[in-house]
């Protein structure tokens, strides 16, 4: 007697959670938990290393195209010049206002 | 090991307008799976646009008429519980059809990516091996690095006109391959700056629910994947392949869930328009980089099992500033690059460092910015009346939990008191390559994460 039982034990157990996932927070608690910066939350900290290599393997290909190929900037590429000569004549030419550009809608 | 991501079915978009949707827009394209899903708050926490109702303990769902289709809900969901739109069987069906030509658009972060979906590490480059696995399943390809390109030509000359019409300028000289054109910029002044990139869908309909009064601040051009689209139906239809138009069926390959929703947007069937042939859609399916690797395996195809070898020639050639779009900061890069060459005249040589504009990477912070003195050649010297120009970027690196990132930056665009010129957006930490269509590795979360998550959900409430 006067002992505590497993029955008793994890009704106050269950009782003490119930309490600090519902009613603690209630109190203004755990906002600051949650960063506003998204690499400075569980899950972000989670994502940096594949962030990380896949953009080790973007700036990669930047550098095989460079070193191989020659073309750093995007005026470089002998197609764009092509395309250029060939069709649509110069930037914000009247064949890029009607393929390449567009326009943007308010949705409320 | 990467995850599994469960699809559904797409469908032709909705019948009428409805809500924030258009006519023929698709809507719904993440969706939660009420039987999965044990109410762990992870989604809401993460998501960009505060579309994500339920809190703690009960079954979560997204308002269609917030969301941006940005997919990072679906990515970091450590039950697996949300699901994608998906139109693999349609492209299938349409690579069986031997009267079409068939044209692959791969988006830059797909090749670091794909590789995960057979078995490789993160990172692992993956460019003519993807590009031979395609051609075996009966794609042609046109690189989204070419229409990269395209945008920072059309982008680039767009801030350029924008910042001379506001320096006062009636008219901006543009050289450009030893030919010497005039661009009328007046009309530019009504555009005002800073100028905001266009190339992620997610960031455009986040603007045009939460912020209308900066589209005009959106540059005017299209992102790559409708470019590509619209370009390979008109110029490379008539000049490069030499087949009909209305025989092509675009396919874009992207890492990206919003590109989905893009693709079905009204306005972008242009090629149509320009041929006068009704109907035509500028890019007719989307497949996200988990959807491509589905389709491989149902053909039962390979790609590390294929060399890893590059002959572009066509739409296949790409330049080092466009494969970086895949990255955040990436589009920035590639701008300032080409802004520096026609602003001072300069030509440096391919591997020169002059090329590397490193303040403006970023994967760790949130919002980068950066001030890139570009010496300004003889006749713009004249023009600008300096001897150089100062050009103010800023990168926000992922919208942020709720907008977290991205508010500060636009709320001062709104206010009129913002420092730059020029500002790159990305919905997805990190950029396209942390993008709701990639390969999906599981998040696991710690019991005393899990609990903290729990504390913040129910205080948000």
């Amino acid at each position: 007697m006067g002992n505590i039982t497993r029955r008793a034990f994890i009704k106050f157990a269950g009782l003490t959670s119930f309490v600090l996932l519902t009613g603690f927070p209630k109190l203004g608690y755990g906002k600051e938990f949650i960063s506003n910066n998204f690499f400075d939350t569980p899950v972000g900290r989670q994502r940096i290393n594949l962030i990380k290599a896949r953009q080790a393997g973007q700036y990669k290909d930047d550098i095989i195209m460079r070193e191989k190929f020659k073309m750093a900037a995007s005026h470089e590429n002998p197609m764009i010049k092509k395309f250029y000569s060939e069709f649509a004549h110069h930037p914000l030419s009247e064949i890029s206002e009607a393929l390449l550009h567009t326009h943007y809608k308010a949705r409320v | 090991m990467v995850r599994k991501v469960k699809t559904f079915k797409g469908d032709g978009g909705v019948p009428n307008d409805t809500g924030t949707y258009r006519k023929g827009e698709l809507r719904g394209i993440i969706k939660i799976d009420q039987e999965t899903c044990v109410g762990c708050d992870t989604c809401r926490t993460v998501c960009p646009a505060g579309a994500v109702k339920g809190s703690v303990g009960e079954k979560h769902s997204i308002d269609v008429d917030r969301c941006i289709n940005c997919g990072q809900c679906l990515l970091n969901c450590p039950f697996g519980a949300i699901e994608q739109m998906s139109f693999v069987d349609h492209v299938i069906e349409k690579l069986k059809d031997k009267k079409t030509k068939v044209v692959a658009i791969i988006a830059p972060a797909v090749r670091v990516a794909i590789a995960e979906e057979f078995g490789a590490e993160p990172g692992t480059l993956t460019v003519g091996r993807l590009w031979a696995a395609l051609k075996t399943a009966g794609f042609d390809i046109y690189e989204n690095n070419f229409a990269a390109d395209q945008t920072i030509l059309e982008e680039g000359t767009e801030l350029l006109a924008r910042v001379a019409a506001h320096s006062g300028l009636k008219e901006l000289p543009v050289e450009l391959w030893g030919k010497k054109i005039v661009l009328e910029v007046e009309e530019f002044k009504h555009k005002p700056l800073p100028q905001f990139t266009s190339c992620c869908p997610a960031w455009v309909r986040y603007a045009e629910i939460y912020y209308p009064k900066v589209l005009p601040n959106i540059s005017s051009c299209k992102s790559p994947q409708q470019m590509a689209g619209a370009t390979a139906k008109t110029y490379g239809a008539k000049d490069v392949w030499k087949v009909k138009p209305e025989n092509i069926f675009t396919v874009g390959v992207m890492p990206c869930t919003a590109k989905i929703f893009e693709a079905s947007r009204p306005e972008f069937d242009s090629a149509g328009r320009f041929l006068k042939i009704s109907g035509m859609r500028d890019v007719d399916a989307v497949l996200t980089t988990r959807d491509l690797a589905e389709v491989f395996r149902k053909l039962n195809i390979n790609p590390m099992k294929l060399p890893e070898e590059r002959q572009p020639k066509d739409f296949m050639q790409y330049t080092g500033g466009a494969t970086i779009f895949g990255v955040s900061g990436g589009v920035m890069e590639a701008a300032v690059r080409f802004a520096f060459h026609v602003l001072s005249g300069l030509e440096p040589k391919a591997m020169s460092p002059q090329w590397d504009f490193e303040d403006v990477r970023g994967y760790r912070h949130p919002v980068v910015s950066a001030t890139i003195p570009v010496p300004l050649k003889a006749d713009y010297k004249k023009a600008f009346k300096t001897d150089q120009l100062n050009i103010k970027v800023c990168v926000v690196n992922g919208i942020g939990p709720d907008g977290a990132h991205l508010k500060p930056v636009i709320e001062d665009v709104v206010a009129g008191k913002s420092p730059y010129h020029f500002i790159e957006v990305m919905t997805c930490p990190g950029g396209c390559i942390n993008g709701g269509g990639q390969p999906c590795h599981p998040v696991e979360l710690s019991l005393w994460e899990k609990f903290l998550y729990a504390l913040a959900g129910s205080a948000k409430k």
